[in-house]
């Protein structure tokens, strides 16, 4: 019963959040894209005027980095405010609190997914050979949204006690931006630095879904392991910090 | 009889924190430096009521009593500190009206987006979809964007929408009072036949009319203790004579002491102690204090309270008068030239915060009562000469 009403929950809150991004802009959801296209647009002037790195499709190479990039800053940056955005619901109805993050999270993917679907159009177009491998990337999607999922959980409830989360936060995300390969391919790490460098999850994830899409390549799955672990613990730890701090929150937002 | 609700040895304590930042920063400051001040206070204390079903009960009480409190203990909103709460049947509580209305949707959306947060299915909010419509009488507006509604209206679609639905025991909580006459009676009819089908309604109000003519028994809060529980017209007689000395005497200290109030002393114009002035009459009050901690730019306020209601609330920093170098023990001095107040009694809160109001000192609150004489002239508030001076 309680199940039932959460996913209904979930579904309602989704739709209302998809609903109110784009209404009463007058390109509607091509803002989305179109965000992550200019920036693509910057990006890919200045990076193939300074340096051309040796990457077959550059242009591809980097819209996929930012989309899933622009995925993981969505989900996060939405789901930490959400609580506090909804305190007048919490404090008035006996709902479970998770079906708002989860339902935040859940917007920012399917946003990415109907931007990956105009990406796959651009592949069609600069013709990257396709095959079953396509299969895996579902797979690989999945386990960076249990991170996604685990970090929303964490931040928000953070958030609720510590409303300076969002400065650190954004600081955060864009140190990561830098140390993650989305703009520069992976290769231009010195080798005894790597090491150090993979120890960022989300490096090893976003190379392992290039080489999916874009290089019709089957990456190294004990590097799937390592990433699927941590993105589990991740989503224990924020999921564990959430519960504990879930009661106080009608007390404190 | 079946009992809806019954409730054993309920109590409910809450820590006011005096730092209201909520910053990563403070909090390492309050670990770091140990001034991490919060106070434990009990909303409700000891509370046992066993509620049959097809009762109507009313609850009534002061402001923070405890009513919201215990609607939302009630509704499994809150967690209760001690006691036990058991419910027999679903629960929805109608404790704000707004909470669940989206005013960027329209109402059609808002039915589905508010029928989904109370706890229904698709298939039940389609059902009942057209009979909300009606009772709403909204059908010219149902797919206008809320935000557009006037407030009326918007009563209207979510009242419609939480009384078409079915719930066992329902939670009201002063949701009355806007909205047009016509549609108020609707509602109170649709509850009463609610309540003959043996559902359970909550109503907090403080219009003593509506409790009398609608509740079957009456719960009777004050500061988190049940005064009486029963007959609506006892309760209600009971709350109207609610000696107002009584609360007002009752007195409480906060603050970490660095400097201690040791004394409040209420002067009349010929400098003699007492607590009876006349309207229109000079009033001193004089506020003795121990510096222990040598701070040197305290801020001094006072506050002026009528049953709850602030009158006057001044401070130095406000005034801008500085004490620099404050002594080490002495007196602050604060002077009203003529009292312009409208009422026969006050109670007078006494506070030592530092310069900016972050750290509490000391606050002693309704330490005095005031009692003021009326007479028939007028004297403005804003024209009233007030006065800091330190000795």
């Amino acid at each position: 019963m309680r199940v039932k009403y959460a996913l209904s929950l979930i579904r309602e809150f989704t739709i209302v959040e998809l609903k109110l991004r784009y209404q009463g802009s007058v390109l509607g959801y091509f803002w989305s894209l179109l965000n992550p296209l200019l920036m693509l647009a910057t990006l890919y002037i200045v990076f193939s005027l300074i340096t051309k790195f040796d990457v077959e499709n550059y242009q591809l190479y980097l819209l996929l980095g930012i989309l899933i990039w622009n995925f993981l800053s969505e989900a996060t940056n939405g789901s930490m405010i959400s609580l506090v955005n909804k305190s007048g619901l919490i404090k008035t109805f006996n709902f479970p609190s998770e079906t708002i993050i989860i339902s935040s999270c859940l917007a920012a993917l399917i946003t990415f997914l109907i931007n990956f679907i105009i990406f796959f159009l651009f592949m069609l177009i600069f013709k990257v050979t396709l095959s079953f491998k396509l299969l895996l990337f579902p797979v690989y999607l999945l386990q960076l949204f249990i991170f996604v999922l685990g970090t929303s959980f964490l931040l928000s409830a953070l958030y609720v006690k510590y409303r300076d989360m969002i400065y650190i936060w954004s600081f955060v995300l864009l140190i990561g931006f830098f140390a993650t390969p989305i703009i520069y391919p992976i290769y231009i790490i010195p080798f005894e630095y790597l090491k150090y460098y993979l120890l960022n999850p989300l490096a090893r994830m976003i190379v392992d879904m290039r080489d999916i899409v874009l290089f019709n390549y089957i990456p190294d799955p004990k590097n799937f392991i390592i990433t699927f672990m941590i993105s589990l613990l991740v989503f224990v730890f924020g999921y564990y910090i959430f519960r504990k701090n879930k009661h106080s929150f009608v007390e404190e937002i | 009889m079946i009992s809806a609700i019954k409730i054993t040895n309920l109590d409910k304590k809450f820590r006011i924190q005096h730092h209201t930042e909520r910053t990563l920063f403070h909090s390492f400051r309050n670990i770091f430096f140990r001034n991490y001040q919060y106070e434990e206070f009990y909303s409700l204390k000891n509370i046992n009521l066993e509620i049959n079903k097809g009762e109507f009960i009313g609850v009534i009480g002061a402001n923070g009593a405890g009513k919201t409190t215990l609607l939302q203990l009630i509704a499994g909103i809150m967690k209760p500190t001690k006691g036990e709460i058991l419910s027999n049947g679903k629960i929805l509580p109608i404790i704000d009206l707004g909470s669940s209305i989206n005013f960027e949707l329209t109402g059609r959306e808002n039915i589905f987006l508010s029928g989904s947060i109370i706890g229904l299915s698709k298939k039940e909010i389609k059902s009942k979809y057209s009979e909300i419509i009606r009772f709403s009488g909204l059908k010219k507006f149902i797919d206008v964007k809320t935000k557009h509604y006037s407030s009326g209206m918007k009563l209207r679609l979510i009242f419609s929408i939480y009384l078409l639905t079915n719930t066992d025991i329902l939670l009201l909580d002063e949701v009355f009072g806007i909205g047009d006459i016509r549609f108020q009676k609707k509602c109170l009819k649709k509850m009463q036949d609610l309540v003959s089908e043996k559902k359970t309604f909550f109503l907090v109000s403080q219009s003593i009319n509506l409790i009398r003519n609608f509740c079957d028994k009456v719960i009777f809060l004050d500061k988190g203790k049940i005064v009486y529980f029963g007959d609506s017209y006892v309760a209600t007689k009971k709350y109207e004579n609610l000696d107002m000395t009584s609360v007002e005497t009752d007195y409480n200290e906060f603050g970490s002491k660095e400097i201690e109030i040791t004394d409040v002393k209420l002067l009349n114009s010929e400098k003699k102690e007492t607590t009876f002035f006349n309207k229109g009459e000079k009033m001193i009050i004089e506020i003795y204090y121990d510096n222990h901690k040598n701070i040197k730019n305290p801020m001094f306020g006072l506050a002026i309270f009528s049953n709850n209601v602030l009158l006057i609330g001044p401070n130095t920093s406000e005034a801008n008068v500085l004490p620099f170098n404050l002594k080490k023990k002495g007196v602050v001095s604060f002077e009203i030239k003529q009292i312009p107040f409208q009422i026969k009694k006050c109670s007078l809160t006494v506070a030592i915060h530092s310069y900016h109001g972050d750290i509490l000192y000391h606050r002693k609150e309704r330490c005095k009562i005031i009692n003021i004489k009326q007479n028939n002239k007028q004297y403005p508030f804003f024209k009233t000469e007030y006065n800091w001076s330190f000795r």
